[in-house]
């Protein structure tokens, strides 16, 4: 598994988000163990350290917690946070990114809906 | 992570084995060369003819003197490759300069035994061959005593040139200006001693403190010692050396 | 601990000082990226560090020791550059087995994997070797070393693309099952970064960064917008390289410091981020405008 190395986003903020990913979709679940720093290194060929950086942030965010001498694990109600976060980091910025560019190329907001109404979701892998 | 403990005399052990595989082109290369000797030997180093008439007598005197000198050209030049060779693959793996000296004194004791022995051996061959051919008279016969002093003084020989190769091999690596300037000033004192005569002579004098020894014993003594000299000179010089400037 | 420790360190080769004051510690087990461009005395600094070579002035440490001459040094520390010379007349097979006596962490089978993954040959000898191939088996004595200080002196010269990558990942992999204190240099510093604790950025034998990697990623950023408002916002001495884009716009690097984002956003100037690799070729160019200020006066 490679990271995206053009992406400028620090890479432990792409294993952070990545791990988010898991546990939205449902790979991990709560108080599931979750992968060790040096597990994470290797899957992303990342130094260790950067890993452990990672998985800090989402300590850090009460998204997982640790156990002493076992690990990491998943909070319960992690999902539930996470959804809330993206929806209002991540769903709301492309929204406005979205109308804006709509704006500019002065499609209207009911051409918009439809648009987004015909998009197929994309499956799940 | 935990360091690893280390002791000279099994690094020097360590090392012995690798640079024994490393130099192994040298011992091809005595073959080589006493082989070489033995060849040019069999003509004889001196031949004298005499002739009247219809008799005709030819004396050649064979001996196994020139396996002996080109033997001991051979360890020189096994000093100066060891000496070259050590700079070269030694600092490769875990070493430092007193170990590299060491396991290469090791290396070219090993040589100048082997040397040291197959010349003289080489000689004795060169004795049968000619018996089996019977068209000489010679002295054929050796005592096992007189063997023993030949094998002694050929590996004692070794020791000294194979020294004297390695000490200028890693003198010219600490200054290239050596490689040049020490053969210049052999030779060239050589040239001004043939000029001059008596006690001026110190390179004849050196070499007469050593061959001109009856005893076996302090010939001996006096080899080691020469060596001991030559070698600690090399450690002494080599250690503020650095590695592939 | 600090596994390498060097203070003042300086090496001078008659008027040129290939290595000056450096003074900085690595600490024990991580992975540290020498970056610099040719002729920066990064391998006159590695050679001080592997005890080949003696500082002019200044101390170098290892393990707290001075490391020149120093056989337990030389027994902990693993040096691999392409100047390397192997015995001729050993083939890889006996190269390996002798390294094996020297080094306690040896480790044979990832050394006989490796050979067998790059197809190397047991039997072939290193003067035969392309020089993409003494670099790999250069490579594998030091990953099989296991020595406790790791040193590679730019070791992907003259490897292919694939090769690199594997060389990296195996090193990487290798550090995981046992942690020791790893140099790496190279002129390159995009197909490292990802590995790297820390960065030491030296340019004409000075230290110019010294780094945790996370660090350097947020060191510097991007603007570019109006040449007249980007001089009002940003300080003339954190300018790190500058080009310019159009008439009156311009893109500039600039240290992350003392800016003031929202007024920069709010003037319409754009902010991105500079990519390490960039960001080391700005800060060691001796002209802040690149290759263009030559054409500029020319």
């Amino acid at each position: 598994m490679y990271l995206n190395a053009d992406d400028l986003t620090p890479l432990y903020v792409q294993i952070a988000q990545w791990l988010e990913l898991e546990i939205l979709n449902g790979t991990l679940q709560s108080d599931e163990k979750v992968y060790s720093q040096y597990q994470l290194a290797e899957m992303f060929n990342v130094n260790p350290a950067t890993a452990a950086k990672g998985l800090s942030l989402l300590a850090g965010e009460n998204l997982l917690y640790k156990k002493r001498g076992l690990g990491m694990f998943v909070a319960p109600q992690a999902k539930e946070k996470i959804r809330a976060k993206r929806i209002k980091q991540n769903l709301q910025q492309l929204v406005l990114q979205v109308v804006a560019e709509a704006e500019r190329l002065q499609v209207s907001q009911a051409e918009l809906i439809a648009m987004i109404k015909n998009v197929e979701p994309p499956k799940e892998e | 992570m935990s360091l690893s403990t280390i002791n000279l005399f099994t690094n020097v052990k360590r090392q012995l084995n690798y640079k024994l595989k490393a130099n192994a082109g040298i011992l091809f290369s005595l073959v080589a060369v006493q082989l070489l000797a033995a060849l040019l030997s069999y003509n004889g180093t001196v031949s004298i003819g005499w002739g009247s008439g219809t008799s005709f007598i030819s004396l050649r005197l064979v001996s196994g003197d020139i396996i002996i000198i080109f033997s001991l050209i051979w360890a020189f030049t096994a000093g100066l490759i060891v000496a070259a060779n050590s700079q070269r693959y030694d600092f490769v793996f875990v070493t430092n300069r007193l170990s590299s000296n060491l396991s290469s004194v090791a290396v070219l004791f090993i040589l100048s035994v082997g040397g040291g022995v197959s010349a003289t051996l080489c000689g004795i061959l060169l004795r049968v061959y000619l018996l089996l051919n019977n068209n000489s008279i010679s002295s054929t016969y050796l005592s096992p005593y007189i063997l023993l002093i030949g094998i002694c003084s050929a590996v004692l020989y070794s020791l000294l040139f194979s020294a004297i190769g390695y000490f200028l091999g890693i003198l010219s690596q600490r200054n290239k200006a050596y490689a040049v300037l020490l053969p210049a000033l052999f030779f060239g004192l050589l040239f001004v001693e043939a000029r001059s005569v008596g006690s001026t002579r110190h390179i004849l004098s050196v070499i007469y403190f050593f061959i001109k020894e009856s005893s076996l014993l302090i010939f001996a003594l006096k080899i080691l010692l020469a060596v001991a000299l030559l070698y600690s000179a090399v450690i002494l010089i080599a250690n503020r050396m650095e590695v592939r400037q | 601990m600090q596994s390498v420790e060097c203070n003042n360190l300086t090496k001078r080769y008659g008027s040129v000082y290939a290595v000056n004051d450096l003074s900085f510690s690595i600490a024990e087990n991580s992975i540290t990226g020498l970056i610099g461009r040719n002729g920066a005395g990064k391998t006159t600094l590695l050679k001080m560090l592997a005890g080949f070579s003696l500082p002019t002035s200044g101390t170098v440490n290892i393990f707290g020791q001075n490391p020149f001459n120093n056989l337990l040094v030389s027994a902990n520390l693993i040096f691999i550059d392409d100047e390397m010379v192997l015995p001729e007349n050993m083939n890889l097979g006996e190269i390996l087995k002798a390294a094996a006596t020297f080094y306690e962490n040896w480790q044979a089978g990832l050394a006989s994997g490796l050979l067998d993954y790059f197809s190397l040959d047991l039997c072939s000898y290193y003067p035969q070797l392309s020089k993409g191939m003494k670099s790999t088996f250069n490579m594998i004595l030091g990953i099989a070393a296991r020595c406790p200080i790791t040193i590679f002196d730019e070791p992907t010269v003259g490897m292919d693309a694939a090769v690199r990558k594997d060389f990296y990942r195996a090193l990487l992999k290798d550090y995981l099952q046992q942690p020791r204190t790893i140099i790496l240099s190279s002129h390159l510093l995009g197909e490292i970064e990802d590995l790297l604790d820390n960065i030491l950025l030296i340019d004409a034998g000075e230290k110019r960064l010294h780094l945790p990697m996370d660090e350097l990623r947020s060191y510097a950023v991007g603007l570019s917008g109006n040449f007249k408002l980007l001089n009002e916002l940003v300080k003339k001495e954190d300018i790190i390289f500058q080009q310019q884009l159009g008439k009156d716009k311009i893109y500039l690097v600039v240290r992350n410091r003392n800016i003031d984002f929202s007024a920069a956003k709010l003037k319409g100037l754009e902010i991105s981020p500079v990519a390490a690799n960039d960001l080391c070729v700005y800060l060691t160019a001796k002209h802040k405008g690149g290759i263009d200020d030559v054409f500029k006066h020319n």
